[in-house]
């Protein structure tokens, strides 16, 4: 991953607006996740969760994947 | 600094505004893209251009969408509004350009991207089988198109033609051509055909196409260009009048509404006194309104289990091929010859068919003399490599579609299961417009990488493929039998009504053969087909439910069977299974997935359902 990305990475990062995700990136994210996590992630639910896209931050996501526990 | 996706440049007084999305193997037109377009337009215009063309560098995609689904997903309206409002300003500059503006089309025209396409004045394209048309927004989505397709088809190509695309008919090239759709076709690809159409338009002084909107004589300048057996625009509604509206009542039940919204916006531009400012307000608000419904959002969700069931099978969502492709095929089947006569026809830009034998053999650029004989997943891995060199002009990857392991070239076989080759294949329905195909591989490999380019082919070709890890039997042919069993106990005609009502898209082949014991279109199973013991069954025995049961009884059994192959490894991840059930039955993406919508039932199938995906027992 090139440096500039990673710096980008903050909590507050929106995976749209900062980090430059489009659709295909999602369900990428998604397979690593589950991979990570050792179980099946939906990230359209999390989509669906926010009142605006700005909101899909790295925080949010990971308040998302906790609360699925 | 680095394009978002979109560059131009004057050259011989002509505008080229290149479209190529970084970072990602589609052309997305997202508000970055949609910026540069405007500027690169604005500019090219104040140098004095005479015409714009508007051109893509992925040679597989021309547009395929706008970068709309994470925004819309979200329920956020003033977010999602200000990108659509982005996006539609860039719409609006191409539609009001002062000069004449020509779609040179090659590749995947979907969508927002078949929108964009239609604000040009004409629009040529690639005869190569990835060029084609297709409107997702209504099929895929559920929501009404955003960026002027319901005004700008009908006029086009008639009321009948226009809605039927609208509905989600995919056209190739060629169809495109003969319903206006598209003004010429370029043989040798749309780079070359250009000089001569840009010559035609400098000799009749640069004209604009008349408006095909509201009734006008038009002049004859713009239209002669519009095809050598096409007269005026209008040519095109007078025909398509003639042509019959698709029936509302014969659409899959969660259809109907949305079809009769479109048609009434279709109409719009019939009546008198119609602007297309007017219209196209209308139906951004009836956008507003679909998009905003459950049934969008769990469509737009599909989408991403779609891509999901991808990454598993072969590891990547991405969209590329290698740029020179030798597919062998070996007719000794009549399953072979037919798949065979699909590829052919859905002929792809770089892909050579050849038919097997000695000769091509020794013709043919193998991946590697070395490579032959190798266990198939290196030849996977090599091949991929070969692969990246592939547009360097070095031997192209080569594939074979035969009854067992060609050496030195990745195998797949259609039928049984227990082949030599490098993976089995099941081809259920044919006749699709796109056909699912089960692929399973030899190789133990996880995610099954060697079979990328494969299933690219396949997939770019127009079929559905899914990788499982069947044993014994086609996981597809499991789904099948209980789908079957679950109808067992109502008439055919029952069966179907229920079926569409729900929404179910049932290939031509299944619907026939609802009732019948083997549907017709399957590949002859070689062994006897066992007496799965379905609950789904018994219960439709016992009891003649009412038809709004039968669709939930049959959604209900193939699930079942689908967590079945889950828990025994023939299904790798509940996407698969939900993507098996949208491609063989059609199950209706306004519902998501198969599992989710089973899960939200109770019983024993829906908590099963529910464990699959994750969630705690309820």
């Amino acid at each position: 991953m090139p440096k500039s990305l990673h710096k980008k990475i903050t909590p507050q990062a929106s995976i749209l607006a900062d980090l430059g995700m489009d659709s295909l990136k999602v369900v990428e994210l998604t397979v690593l996740l589950e991979k990570q996590l050792g179980r099946p992630v939906f990230l359209p639910e999390w989509i669906a969760s926010v009142d605006d896209p700005a909101d899909l931050t790295v925080e949010s996501l990971a308040r998302f994947l906790s609360e699925k526990k | 600094m680095t394009s978002a996706g979109c560059t131009g440049e004057v050259r011989g007084g002509i505008l080229y505004l290149t479209l190529d999305t970084r970072g990602s193997s589609i052309n997305v037109l997202t508000p970055a893209v949609a910026l540069e377009l405007e500027q690169e337009l604005e500019r090219g215009l104040a140098a004095g251009a005479r015409a714009a063309v508007l051109l893509s560098a992925k040679p597989g995609s021309f547009v395929n969408g706008v970068g709309l689904l994470l925004a819309a997903s979200s329920h956020a309206e003033s977010a999602a509004m200000e990108r659509a409002r982005t996006l539609q300003r860039c719409y609006e500059r191409l539609a009001a350009a002062p000069v004449p503006t020509i779609a040179a089309i090659e590749g995947n025209c979907y969508g927002c991207g078949l929108e964009l396409a239609l604000t040009c004045d004409y629009r040529l394209a690639a005869d190569t089988s990835d060029t084609h048309f297709y409107m997702s927004e209504i099929r895929d989505y559920a929501f009404i198109p955003l960026f002027g397709g319901t005004q700008r088809l009908p006029p086009l190509l008639g009321l009948g033609a226009g809605m039927r695309m609208l509905l989600g008919e995919r056209a190739t090239a060629k169809a495109a051509l003969r319903m206006g759709l598209v003004d010429r076709l370029a043989p040798q690809g749309v780079r070359r055909a250009l000089p001569s159409l840009l010559r035609e338009l400098r000799a009749r002084g640069w004209p604009k196409r008349e408006a095909a909107v509201g009734v006008q004589a038009g002049s004859k300048r713009g239209a002669s260009l519009v095809g050598s057996t096409r007269g005026a625009s209008l040519a095109g509604s007078r025909r398509g009048a003639r042509e019959a509206l698709p029936r509302i009542a014969a659409l899959p039940g969660p259809e109907r509404e949305l079809a009769r919204d479109c048609l009434r916006l279709a109409r719009l531009p019939g009546r008198r006194g119609y602007r297309l400012e007017d219209g196209l307000r209308e139906e951004l608000a009836s956008f507003w309104r679909t998009v905003g419904k459950p049934e969008s959002g769990r469509a737009m969700s599909f989408f991403f289990t779609r891509q999901s069931a991808k990454v598993h099978g072969i590891g990547s969502a991405s969209y590329e091929r290698p740029a020179r492709l030798a597919v062998e095929l070996d007719g000794g089947t009549p399953a072979l010859r037919g798949l065979g006569r699909l590829l052919r026809v859905r002929k792809l830009a770089g892909v050579t068919l050849r038919a097997a034998g000695g000769a091509a053999r020794n013709g043919r650029a193998t991946i590697g003399a070395a490579d032959r004989g190798r266990a198939p997943a290196r030849i996977g891995r090599a091949g991929r490599a070969a692969a990246k060199n592939g547009a360097a002009g070095s031997a192209p990857f080569a594939i074979a579609f035969a009854q067992e392991k060609v050496a030195g070239l990745l195998t797949c076989a259609l039928g049984a299961l227990g082949t030599s080759a490098d993976c089995a294949a099941l081809l259920p329905f044919p006749g699709e417009p796109v056909p699912a195909i089960e692929l399973v591989p030899a190789s133990a490999e996880r995610p099954w990488r060697g079979g990328t380019i494969l299933f690219q082919l396949l997939e770019q070709a127009g079929f559905a493929p899914v990788v499982t890890r069947a044993r014994g039997r086609f996981v597809s042919e499991r789904l099948l039998d209980a789908f079957h069993g679950a109808l067992a106990g109502s008439t055919a005609a029952q069966a179907r009504r229920a079926l569409l009502d729900f929404g179910f898209r049932l290939p031509a082949a299944l619907a026939l053969g609802l009732g019948k014991r083997t549907p017709r279109g399957l590949v002859e199973r070689r062994e006897p087909a066992t007496a799965w013991p379905s609950r789904a069954a018994a219960r439709a025995a016992r009891d003649p439910a009412g038809s709004a049961d039968l669709a939930a009884r049959a959604a209900e059994a193939v699930a079942a069977e689908a967590i079945r192959a889950l828990d025994d490894g023939a299904l790798g991840h509940a996407s698969q299974a939900d993507l098996l059930a949208h491609v063989l039955f059609g199950f209706p993406v306004v519902h998501g997935g198969l599992l989710r919508f089973v899960a939200a039932g109770s019983g024993e199938t829906a908590r099963a359902a529910a464990r699959v995906l994750g969630r705690r027992a309820s």
